[in-house]
């Protein structure tokens, strides 16, 4: 059980520089327990950058990133394996292993981290598969899968452990959007049954708007933006108005389109 | 100019001395995992398979090849001033002691080494590593381990098996080519091949088996750059195995084999 109190991921003065060039600069976020947080920015803002800081899987060059009190940078590797298994994530790839079928990539952490016999892990991998609405396909391997049926068996793997918290990098990008709905809606799922906590990197609005419950606007290595979806359908802040216009200039404002895009 | 040239000397200097680091950091996280094998069972038998059941029928191409032009090459060397009982000990020995561990390594590097940076380097790439690290599952452990490992056992195996076929086609070529009789051909063997031979190409080959599945490793692992930095990987893994491959070989036969 999680313990109560305080935010479960807190981001304070995170700088990072990657090629020379400042990504994420004097960054300051938490986010808290039960929440779905969705980070927008644009392509190369730094969302996914963000997400590897949270889980480790990145170090900040200064700053301090903690996960549920514990700074990730005074962990040794053992220590922070034991705080992984309380996190996931679904890649923006899917990352499915290509040598394991369906089944396999779904068991994985359950072969590895827990004592389940072999027909407790079968009928675990087809729960969570009829979960994503991938009943049967356990045998199958992720070559012979569409890019949203991947998405999807990405989620199950993530939500077989029984995750508190589980990082979404662009969970619909590159997916039509009935699909990307789909995927929305086992989110929203995933945050009803499970009680988990989520944090969304996306720059696609209509998923943000949808699965939200806090969204954060990122722009030079800054949170430049943060409030709730009503506030930012509302906000008069440029960017964000952009963002939910996807034009190129602010939406009103008399100018030239911004230089950087 | 010159300052140029020094700060292109130094630069490249301190990289190699950081990747240099980064291996044996590398080998030590894989070799400290080593009383731990059990764990990965499956995935190494699998390893084992790959590295060595299906190299085998290239090693037995190679090898037969290599015994039969080395017969026929010692038979030219020597012509007729040396006893004929000295070219099959030639053949049994150099093959042995050197020809068979070397050859039959550099062509399991191509074969294995490339393929274990191709594989390996495609899951960096596809954030496949990202993943298992994700998932609580040390990569280090789950698949550079098993593929080092593999390596060790499997490669005094395909020596072995190498030579034999080596040798037998070397006796092959001697006794119906240079009608050498068949009991000349094991008299040699058995005059000059010593118990101390055979064990010395055997810890030959457990070296090469641990530095070909290592370099294939830790190019897969240090991958970046997409699809070209997998190709990158892979040509980095066969050139450094072959260097390496030779370097050890030197280094190797001077400890094991010392003049005077």
């Amino acid at each position: 059980m999680m313990p109560e109190g305080g935010p479960i991921i807190e981001l304070k003065n995170v700088c990072k520089d990657l090629g020379g060039q400042r990504v994420l600069d004097r960054l300051n976020l938490s986010v808290e327990r039960g929440e779905t947080l969705v980070i927008m920015g644009r392509s190369g803002a730094g969302k996914s950058v963000i997400l590897k800081h949270m889980v480790g899987l990145m170090s900040p060059d200064s700053g301090e990133v903690a996960f549920d009190g514990h700074r990730l940078s005074a962990l040794d590797s053992r220590e922070l394996q034991e705080l992984r298994k309380r996190m996931v994530m679904l890649f923006q790839s899917s990352a499915l292993f290509d040598s394991m079928s369906v089944g396999g990539n779904v068991s994985l952490g359950l072969r590895k981290h827990t004592r389940l016999g072999r027909d407790e892990i079968a009928r675990v991998v087809e729960r969570k598969l009829s979960a994503v609405g991938l009943s049967g396909t356990s045998a199958k391997m992720p070559a012979e899968l569409s890019g949203g049926m991947r998405k999807r068996v990405g989620l199950a793997r993530a939500i077989s452990m029984d995750p508190e918290v589980v990082f979404y990098d662009e969970p619909t990008t590159g997916l039509d959007p009935i699909t990307a709905g789909s995927i929305n809606e086992l989110i929203l799922d995933t945050r009803n049954s499970l009680g988990v906590t989520g944090i969304v990197v996306t720059h696609d609005v209509a998923s943000a708007l949808k699965v939200g419950t806090r969204i954060c606007l990122l722009d030079l290595g800054r949170i430049v933006f943060e409030g709730t979806p009503g506030q930012a359908r509302q906000t008069d802040h440029p960017l964000m108005k952009q963002f939910l216009a996807g034009t190129a200039k602010v939406p009103g404002a008399a100018g030239k389109a911004d230089s950087r895009l | 100019m010159v300052f140029n040239l020094l700060h292109f000397v130094g630069e490249s200097t301190l990289a190699s001395l950081f990747r240099l680091g980064q291996a044996v950091r590398l080998l030590g996280r894989v070799v400290s995992g080593i009383p731990f094998i059990w764990r990965v069972r499956g995935e190494t038998v699998t390893q084992m398979i790959r590295i060595g059941v299906d190299s085998l029928p290239l090693v037995a191409v190679t090898s037969a090849f290599t015994g039969m032009v080395l017969a026929v090459q010692t038979s030219y060397q020597i012509e007729e001033y040396v006893p004929q009982i000295f070219i099959a000990a030639a053949v049994a020995k150099a093959t042995i002691i050197e020809l068979g561990p070397v050859i039959t390594a550099l062509v399991i590097s191509g074969r294995v080494g490339a393929s274990i940076a191709a594989e390996i380097g495609t899951m960096r790439v596809t954030e496949q590593i990202d993943a298992l690290e994700m998932m609580a599952i040390d990569p280090v452990q789950y698949l550079l381990l098993p593929r080092f490992f593999a390596g060790l056992i499997m490669m005094p195996v395909i020596v072995t098996y190498g030579c034999l076929i080596a040798v037998s086609g070397g006796w092959a070529v001697c006794v119906y080519y240079l009608g050498m009789s068949s009991t000349a051909f094991l008299e040699g063997m058995r005059q000059f091949v010593y118990p101390y031979d055979v064990y010395s190409g055997l810890f030959k080959s457990l070296v090469f088996g641990g530095t070909l599945t290592m370099v294939g490793c830790f190019y897969g692992y240090c991958t970046s750059e997409g699809a070209a930095g997998v190709g990158m990987a892979a040509t980095r893994s066969v050139v450094t195995n072959c260097l390496l491959i030779l370097m050890f070989d030197y280094f190797l036969a001077m400890l094991l084999f010392p003049v005077g």
